[in-house]
């Protein structure tokens, strides 16, 4: 009898429960893994604990979805295989799309899942635990991401940009301890011309020179009246100097008119 | 999957590298291609790609692109990635001849770094790139003897990779691509600035304007999120959420000035006044008068009054001359203004 010496890695690995631990059963009763459907794993969910084990096989007429749970989460991974299966890497994500891991396997290895028929064939703990080699933990690094309400999430180097009226700033503030840290800081401050804006797209918007002075010429005497600080101006009638002045200034929602009282010639 | 003579037993299999790529029909000694590498050369390996290295797995890999005898006493060991993003950045790993075996060796490229968006404004004009983040791509290296390698390539002698060869298997790549945030980034989009009327000097400032204002790049470490003027923020831990709010009067209350974009920013050039955008202030054009809002404003003459305007002068001559009413003989009044 000949034998390979020594075999390659993945081939050694083709006759073992590995990557699951040596006392899973591989089964649930109903469905059962053959030793070698998968030949390794690396399993490093971003915002996983530990214990992965394989949770859920789910079959559909278009693909086949494997999920990873973990200790915490039952749904902590999953990888989608698109049918006929054509891939021998089932690549994991998390929740928000972020790299988990990997299964390595083959296609005609594979295949044999989705032959277990369509729907839901779960699995517990005790029947597909992966191995420890393959959970790397993943050290806690703080914020992993920024979710917008949408539910995107935004990884990597995050711009932060203040617009219509929004302004963002950094400034240096001063913690209880006394120490000096370096804060974002939003202020909503509106844009005054936001109108203008507005109107710009749709060519509605037409620039003014507006009235900012107005000047009375009386004779040698001028005076330049501005308005007041809600922008409004006041013509009135004096009656200061004369209690029966003749002279009236009256608004009505056409205009202002002015006008004198008196008397019009008979026949007039 | 570890066990006791794990490096012993990759003495002899191409593991770390996929079957087929690495170890075929390598010579008895002297130099070999990639192909033929020899399987006691390399005897574990292992890569974390970075939060910002643009790896996929399925789509992207990692090999050993060369070896190298630089020197009668060193060899150095050059890993790529097909990785877009880590094109130019090789991880390379260096061994003495009398290096022991299965020494282990960790390395870690350059960190990303880029030209200050800020620098080309020329706001807050920095000298140096910023260099922000974490590295590439980092990894570990377990060699086999060395000396034996030493003994099959002269000084130097390079051995290249093709193009599928010492593919590393695909289990040994931890991938942290998009799944960290590694910098908060500050930045304002600009303000809506007046425009004047054809016929009126158009406003000028000394920066360009319409761009993207950069304000602070890469922040890291603990962030602190402060509430301005008329900003109110809420934080629950439950949802792990911060909410924004803009409420009159919220945080640092309303502002007694405008708050500029950038710290140089300033009103448009020969400006009688401070307002940044350019326009007016609300005491200095006419929005109504005696509580008639415009564009259109009438002024009606009634009795004993005459209005003339005179557009080439901008003037409206209201002249209080009395006419059509009954006048005494000895009346000399005639009260005329302009404006």
């Amino acid at each position: 009898m000949t034998g390979i010496r020594h075999p390659e890695f993945i081939d050694s690995l083709e006759d073992t429960k590995y990557p699951f631990i040596p006392t899973a059963s591989l089964s649930n009763g109903a469905d059962t893994f053959l030793e070698g459907t998968f030949l390794d794993a690396h399993l490093y969910a971003p915002a996983g604990a530990d214990r992965y084990y394989l949770s859920k096989v789910s079959v559909t007429a278009a693909s086949l979805t494997i999920t990873i749970g973990d200790t915490t989460n039952p749904d902590r991974l999953i990888g989608v295989i698109s049918l006929p299966i054509t891939v021998d890497i089932v690549r994991l994500t998390d929740e928000f799309n972020r790299p988990g891991g990997l299964l390595v396997s083959e296609p005609a290895r594979l295949a044999l899942l989705s032959a277990w028929g369509l729907g839901e064939h779960r699995f517990s703990r005790d029947q597909s635990e992966f191995c420890v080699t393959c959970q790397v933990p993943v050290s806690n690094p703080g914020v992993t991401g920024i979710r917008l309400e949408s539910g995107e999430v935004l990884t990597g180097k995050i711009w932060i940009v203040g617009e219509d009226g929004v302004i963002v700033s950094t400034e240096n503030v001063t913690t209880s301890s006394g120490e000096v840290i370096e804060a974002v800081r939003f202020d909503v401050v509106g844009d005054p011309l936001f109108l203008q804006r507005l109107c710009n797209p749709e060519e509605l918007f037409t620039p003014i020179n507006p009235i900012r002075t107005i000047r009375v010429v009386n004779d040698e005497y001028t005076y330049d009246c501005t308005p007041d600080d809600q922008g409004n101006f006041n013509i009135q009638m004096n009656d200061s100097l004369a209690a029966d002045a003749a002279l009236r200034v009256r608004t009505s929602p056409e205009g202002i008119v002015i006008t004198v009282e008196g008397s019009t010639p008979e026949g007039l | 999957m570890a066990r006791p003579n794990f490096f012993n037993e990759n003495l002899n299999r191409t593991f770390p590298f996929k079957a087929k790529t690495a170890g075929i029909e390598t010579p008895a000694s002297g130099v070999f291609t990639m192909l033929q590498l020899p399987d006691d050369v390399i005897t574990d390996c292992g890569f974390i790609m970075g939060p910002e290295s643009g790896f996929e797995e399925g789509v992207h890999t990692v090999y050993l692109y060369k070896i190298s005898r630089v020197s009668a006493d060193q060899l150095n060991y050059e890993f790529r990635s097909d990785a877009p993003a880590l094109a130019g950045t090789p991880l390379i790993f260096t061994r003495q001849v009398t290096d022991e075996d299965y020494l282990t060796e960790f390395q870690e490229s350059d960190i990303p770094s880029y030209v200050p968006e800020s620098q080309s404004l020329s706001l807050s004009a920095s000298e140096a790139d910023i260099v922000c983040g974490e590295p590439f791509w980092s990894g570990y290296l377990v060699t086999g003897s060395v000396s034996s390698l030493a003994a099959r390539l002269g000084v130097g002698v390079t051995v290249t990779r093709g193009s599928t060869e010492a593919t590393v298997h695909e289990a040994l790549v931890q991938n942290l691509n998009n799944s960290q945030a590694v910098s908060l980034n500050i930045a304002n989009g600009d303000r809506t600035r007046a425009i004047r009327p054809a016929d009126c000097p158009p406003n000028t400032w000394d920066f360009v304007t319409g761009e993207i204002y950069v304000i602070r790049e890469c922040l890291q470490g603990p962030i602190v999120i402060r509430g301005g003027y008329n900003t109110g923020m809420s934080q629950n831990g439950a949802s792990n959420t911060i909410t924004f709010s803009a409420v009159v009067n919220a945080g640092e209350g309303v502002p007694c000035e405008e708050v500029k974009l950038f710290a140089a920013e300033t009103p448009p050039v020969g400006s009688s006044n401070n307002l940044l955008e350019g326009d007016f202030y609300c005491n200095e054009a006419l929005r109504t008068i005696n509580g008639l809002q415009g564009p259109d404003f009438t002024l009606f003459a009634g009795t004993g009054v005459a209005i003339t305007p005179d557009a080439a002068t901008n003037t409206v001559i209201i002249d209080v001359n009395l006419v059509d009413l009954s006048l005494c003989t000895t009346s000399t009044v005639s009260v005329s203004e302009s404006v």
